[in-house]
C-alpha cells in the first residue's frame, strides 16, 4: 500500500540537543497510526515536521507523495493538523470560522453546507456555532477545531492529544469520525499520553524515545517481541525507562529503522 | 491538478488544491475585518465605558501635545532668525525619532504576529502562500503604526498650521507625506523581525533590546559629541552643523519627509510635492522588496523562531537573592519572599529593566550635564526654574513607569492566585508587600537621579530637602495608587502587562497618578516661579512639604484600602 505519510532519516537539532535522530517512518493509506512517547522525546517536534512547520536538519518527509519542506502547499493541501493547544479566532463565531477553512481550502458552497451539516450535528454544535469563539468551553473549542479538520476531508490528519479535556460522548464521536476517515482510505497520525485510547483505536504504534524509534508494530507485535506476557504500558515503561538502555523493538522497528540502527 | 500516484483508490474529496495568490490575500483581509467588526461590537456592547475612558485619554494626551507643540512654534517664531533654523531642524529630528520608533514598533510586531502568535501556526499549515500571510502582517503592523499619526502626526500638523498661517494645500501634503513615510520604516521592521527570528531565535528580547542599548548609547555619544564644547564658541557651531549635516543626508526617508512637510509650511507646494512623489515612489519599493525578502524565508524563519526559550541558560538567581535580601531586609520573611521573587521577574524580563535603565539613564545623564547648558545657571531664580523642571520630568516619568509595570503587578499574580491563596499569608499583606516592593525600586532610582539634580544645580540644602521629600512622597503616593488600583481593577484573563496596563484600569491609573503628581508639584511650582525659596527654610517651606506628604500618603492608603477591601472579597 502506498506511504501517505514518508519520514526518510529525518533529524532535528537544537542546538547541542538532537530532539529527533535519524528517524524513519511509513505510515500507508487507511491506518490510525498512534505515536507514543514520554514528554520531551521528540513527538512534538516530529509532528511538527509531518505539518511544515518545522523544517529537518537532515532526511525528508513526503505527504501523499509531495514533499514536505520550503514549499509544501501540495502537501499541505491533503494535511488537517490538530495541535496539542488548537487555534481558534476568539473574536470569530464558530460558522465564521467554519466559513472561513471552507473558502481556505476551496470548498464550493454545496459541498461546505454539505459537510457542515453532517459535522454539526455529529459533534453536536448547533447550540453554540452562532456565538463568539471567546465564550467556549474546552471540548466546544476542540469540537470546533476538529470540525474545522475534518471539513475539507483531508487525507491524512496529523492530531496532538485529541482526547484531553473531552467528555466521554465527544471522544466516542472522534473515535468513530478518525475510524470513519481511515476506513474510507485517510490516515491518521495521532500522538497521545493515554495508552488505553491507542491500544484501542491504533492499527500500529510507534514509541520514541530520546528522538529514536524504539518500537513500532501492532499491539500484537509489540506484545509478542516483549520477553513476558505483558501491557502495553508495561512495554511503554519498559523501553522509555531512564536507567534502561532503549533499543528498536520489534519487527517494523527493523522494518523502518536504517540498517546501521537495526543491524539487519 | 494531479493526485499523488498510487492514491487512485482513496476514495476522500481533497485533492492537490493551492489556493491562487489574490485569493488568499482577499481571504485574509476579509478575515481581519470580520474580527475588527465583531472586536468592535463586543466591546461596544460590554464595555461602553473603557472605550470612553480610553477616548478621553487620547484626547487628553493629543490636546496636551498640541498645546506644547503651540508654544514651542511659537517660542521660536518670536526669535526671527534662529527660527528659519529651528524649524526644519525640529521637522528633521521628529522625522528622525519617528524613523527609529516606528521601525522597532513594527519589528516587535511583526515579530510578534508572524513567529509566535499561534494564528500564524495555523495558517502556514493551510495551503496559503507564506507570502500573503506575510503582506497581511506588513499591513497591520502598518495600520497599528498609523496611529503614530493620530496621536503624534496630528497635533503637530494643528499646531503648524496654527502657527504659521497655512493655506489649504498643506493639509493634504502634510498627511500625504506622513501616511507615506510610514511603511519606510514599517518595511525596515519587518526585515528586521525576520532577521531576528533567523540569527537569533532563542534570545530575541535580548537581541532587541540590545540593538536599542547599542542604538541608544551611539544617540547618546553623539548629543555629547555635540555639547563637549563650550556652546558659545564659534567652534561649537561649526561641530553642531557638521554633526547636524549627518542626519540630514539627502539619501535618508527622514530627511524627505521633513523637507517636504518644511517646503509645505514655506508655501514652496512644487517642492513639497515633489519630496512627496519621492517618499511615494521608495514606500512602494521598500514594500515590495521587504515583503518579497520576507516571503522568501518566511518558512524556514519560522521553523527556527520555534527553538525559542528552548536554549534558555540555568539560573541560580543568587546575585538577586542577595540584592532582594539587602533591599528588602526591613520586610518579615513572607514578604520578603515575595518581594525577592518580584525582583527576580524584574530583572529577567529585558522589557523592564531596560524601559526603566533607558529612561533613568537618560534623566542621569541630562542632569549630570546640566551645567553645560549655555544659561547662567548662577542665577538663583534659573536655577529653581531648571530644578522644578527636572523635578516634574522625573515625576511624570514616575507616574508612566509605575502605571505600565507596577500596577499590572496584582493582576499578573492572580493567576496563580490559588497557589499563593493557599499560603499562610493573608491577601492583604500580599498586597502591601507588592506596594512595598514597588516603593524600594522607584523610591531607590528617583532619589538618585534627584540627588544627583540638586547636587549639580547646587541648589540651596532647603530647596534640595524639598526636592529630594517631594519626589519620595510622590513615589509614595504613585505606587500606592498603582497598586491599589491595580488590586481593585484587576485584570486576570491577560498575561500580557502591556495589554493590562493599556486597559481601563490602566488608564485610570494613569490619570489618577498624573493627577497627584500635578496637585503635588502646584505648590512647588508656585514658590519656584515666584522666587520664594531662598537659603532659609521658611513657614511656607515647611507646610507645602507637609501638605505634599500629606496628599501623597492619603491617596496612596484610600488607593491601597479600596484595592484590598475589593482583593479581599475576590473570587479567582
Amino acid at each position: 500500500m502506498a506511504a501517505m505519510i514518508e519520514i526518510r532519516e529525518v533529524t532535528k537539532r537544537y542546538g547541542n540537543f538532537t530532539a529527533v535522530d535519524r528517524l524513519s517512518l511509513e505510515v500507508p493509506a487507511g491506518e490510525l497510526f498512534a505515536f507514543l512517547g514520554p514528554n520531551g522525546a521528540g513527538k512534538t517536534t516530529t509532528i511538527k515536521m509531518i505539518a511544515g512547520l518545522l523544517l529537518p536538519d537532515a532526511g525528508s518527509v513526503h505527504l501523499c507523495g509531495y514533499p514536505m519542506g520550503r514549499d509544501g502547499r501540495q502537501a499541505k493541501a491533503q494535511l488537517a493538523y490538530v495541535p496539542d493547544e488548537p487555534f481558534l479566532y476568539e473574536k470569530l463565531s464558530g460558522r465564521e470560522f467554519l466559513d472561513f477553512v471552507a473558502e481556505m481550502y476551496g470548498l464550493t458552497p454545496e459541498a461546505k453546507q454539505r459537510r457542515l451539516d453532517d459535522l454539526i450535528d455529529r459533534l453536536e454544535m448547533g447550540t453554540f456555532l452562532d456565538k463568539l469563539c471567546e465564550g467556549y468551553s474546552h471540548g466546544m473549542k476542540q469540537r470546533t477545531v476538529l470540525a474545522a479538520a475534518m471539513l475539507h476531508e483531508p487525507r491524512v490528519l496529523v492530531i496532538d492529544e485529541p482526547m484531553v479535556g473531552l467528555d466521554p460522548k465527544t471522544v466516542r464521536t472522534v473515535k468513530d469520525l478518525m475510524g470513519e476517515m481511515t476506513r474510507r482510505g485517510g490516515t491518521v497520525f495521532m500522538s497521545t499520553h493515554t495508552l488505553e485510547i491507542a491500544e484501542a483505536m491504533a492499527d500500529r504504534i510507534g514509541i520514541i524515545h530520546h528522538g529514536k524509534l524504539v518500537a513500532v508494530g501492532t499491539v500484537d507485535e509489540l506484545k509478542a517481541n516483549a520477553d513476558r506476557d505483558t501491557t502495553l504500558e508495561d512495554i511503554f515503561l519498559g523501553l522509555t525507562d531512564e536507567e534502561g538502555d532503549a533499543r528498536p523493538f520489534g519487527p517494523a522497528a527493523k522494518r523502518d529503522q536504517p540498517e546501521h540502527e537495526t543491524g539487519s | 491538478m494531479s493526485a499523488a500516484p498510487g492514491l487512485a483508490s482513496a476514495e476522500l474529496a481533497a485533492d492537490t488544491f493551492m489556493l491562487p495568490s489574490r485569493v488568499g490575500l482577499r481571504l485574509l483581509l476579509r478575515l481581519r475585518m470580520t474580527v475588527l467588526r465583531n472586536t468592535v461590537r463586543e466591546a461596544l456592547r460590554t464595555q461602553p465605558f473603557r472605550i470612553a475612558g480610553t477616548a478621553m485619554s487620547i484626547l487628553l494626551i493629543w490636546a496636551g501635545l498640541y498645546l506644547l507643540l503651540l508654544m514651542t512654534f511659537r517660542q521660536v517664531q518670536q526669535q526671527v532668525l534662529e527660527g528659519i533654523v529651528a524649524v526644519p531642524l525640529i521637522f528633521t529630528f521628529f522625522f528622525l525619532a519617528l524613523t527609529g520608533m516606528l521601525a522597532f514598533s513594527n519589528a516587535i510586531l511583526s515579530y510578534g504576529s508572524m513567529f509566535r502568535r499561534k494564528e500564524s501556526e495555523y495558517l502556514l499549515v493551510a495551503p496559503i502562500m507564506p507570502r500573503d500571510i506575510v503582506l497581511v502582517r506588513y499591513l497591520e503592523s502598518l495600520m497599528l503604526s498609523s496611529w503614530s499619526l493620530l496621536l503624534l502626526g496630528l497635533p503637530l500638523m494643528m499646531a503648524v498650521a496654527e502657527v504659521f498661517q497655512e493655506t489649504w494645500s498643506f493639509y493634504p501634503l502634510f498627511l500625504g507625506l506622513f501616511l507615506l513615510f510610514i511603511p519606510l520604516p514599517g518595511a525596515l521592521g519587518l526585515v528586521l523581525a525576520w532577521l531576528i527570528a533567523l540569527v537569533s531565535p532563542k534570545t530575541p528580547k535580548r537581541t532587541m533590546t540590545l540593538i536599542l542599548v547599542f542604538l541608544g548609547l551611539a544617540g547618546a555619544w553623539w548629543v555629547w559629541s555635540i555639547f563637549r564644547a563650550p556652546v558659545t564658541s564659534s567652534a561649537w557651531l561649526k561641530n553642531f552643523y557638521d554633526r547636524v549635516s549627518l542626519v540630514q543626508n539627502a539619501m535618508l526617508p527622514h530627511t524627505w519627509v521633513s523637507k517636504g512637510i518644511n517646503c509645505a509650511v514655506q508655501r514652496q507646494t512644487s517642492l513639497a510635492t515633489f519630496y512627496l512623489w519621492v517618499t511615494l515612489a521608495n514606500a512602494l519599493f521598500a514594500s515590495l522588496v521587504a515583503v518579497a525578502i520576507v516571503s522568501w524565508g518566511y518558512i524556514p524563519a519560522f521553523a527556527r523562531a520555534q527553538v525559542a526559550g528552548s536554549g534558555t541558560a540555568r539560573r541560580s538567581g543568587r546575585m538577586i537573592a542577595w540584592v532582594a535580601d539587602a533591599l528588602f531586609a526591613y520586610l518579615p520573611r513572607r514578604q520578603r519572599l515575595l518581594a525577592g521573587k518580584d525582583l527576580r521577574t524584574f530583572f529577567r524580563d529585558p522589557l523592564q529593566w531596560s524601559q526603566m535603565a533607558i529612561l533613568l539613564g537618560l534623566l542621569m545623564l541630562y542632569v549630570s550635564n546640566v551645567q553645560r547648558l549655555w544659561t547662567d545657571l548662577a542665577d538663583p531664580r534659573l536655577q529653581l526654574v531648571i530644578g522644578f523642571l527636572n523635578l516634574t520630568a522625573v515625576s511624570l516619568i514616575l507616574a508612566t513607569f509605575t502605571s505600565r509595570f507596577v500596577f499590572p503587578l496584582i493582576s499578573l499574580e492572580g493567576q496563580q492566585l490559588w497557589l499563593l491563596g493557599l499560603l499562610p499569608l493573608p491577601r492583604s499583606r500580599m498586597v502591601v508587600a507588592k506596594f512595598l516592593y514597588a516603593l524600594t525600586i522607584t523610591l531607590v532610582a528617583a532619589v538618585a537621579v534627584m540627588g544627583v539634580s540638586v547636587y549639580r544645580l547646587q541648589l540651596p540644602t532647603p530647596v534640595a530637602v524639598l526636592h529630594v521629600v517631594t519626589i519620595g512622597s510622590i513615589c509614595f503616593g504613585l505606587c500606592g495608587v498603582s497598586i491599589g488600583m491595580g488590586a481593585r481593577l484587576p485584570v486576570f484573563t491577560e498575561r500580557n502587562p502591556a495589554r493590562i496596563a493599556g486597559g481601563f484600569g490602566g488608564t485610570i491609573s494613569l490619570l489618577l497618578s498624573v493627577g497627584l503628581v500635578v496637585l503635588s508639584l502646584v505648590g512647588v511650582g508656585a514658590m519656584s516661579a515666584r522666587n520664594e525659596m531662598g537659603r532659609e527654610t521658611t513657614e511656607t517651606m515647611l507646610l507645602w512639604m507637609a501638605a505634599i506628604m500629606g496628599v501623597n500618603v492619603v491617596s496612596a492608603a484610600a488607593a491601597m484600602i479600596v484595592g484590598i477591601r475589593y482583593f479581599n472579597r475576590l473570587e479567582v
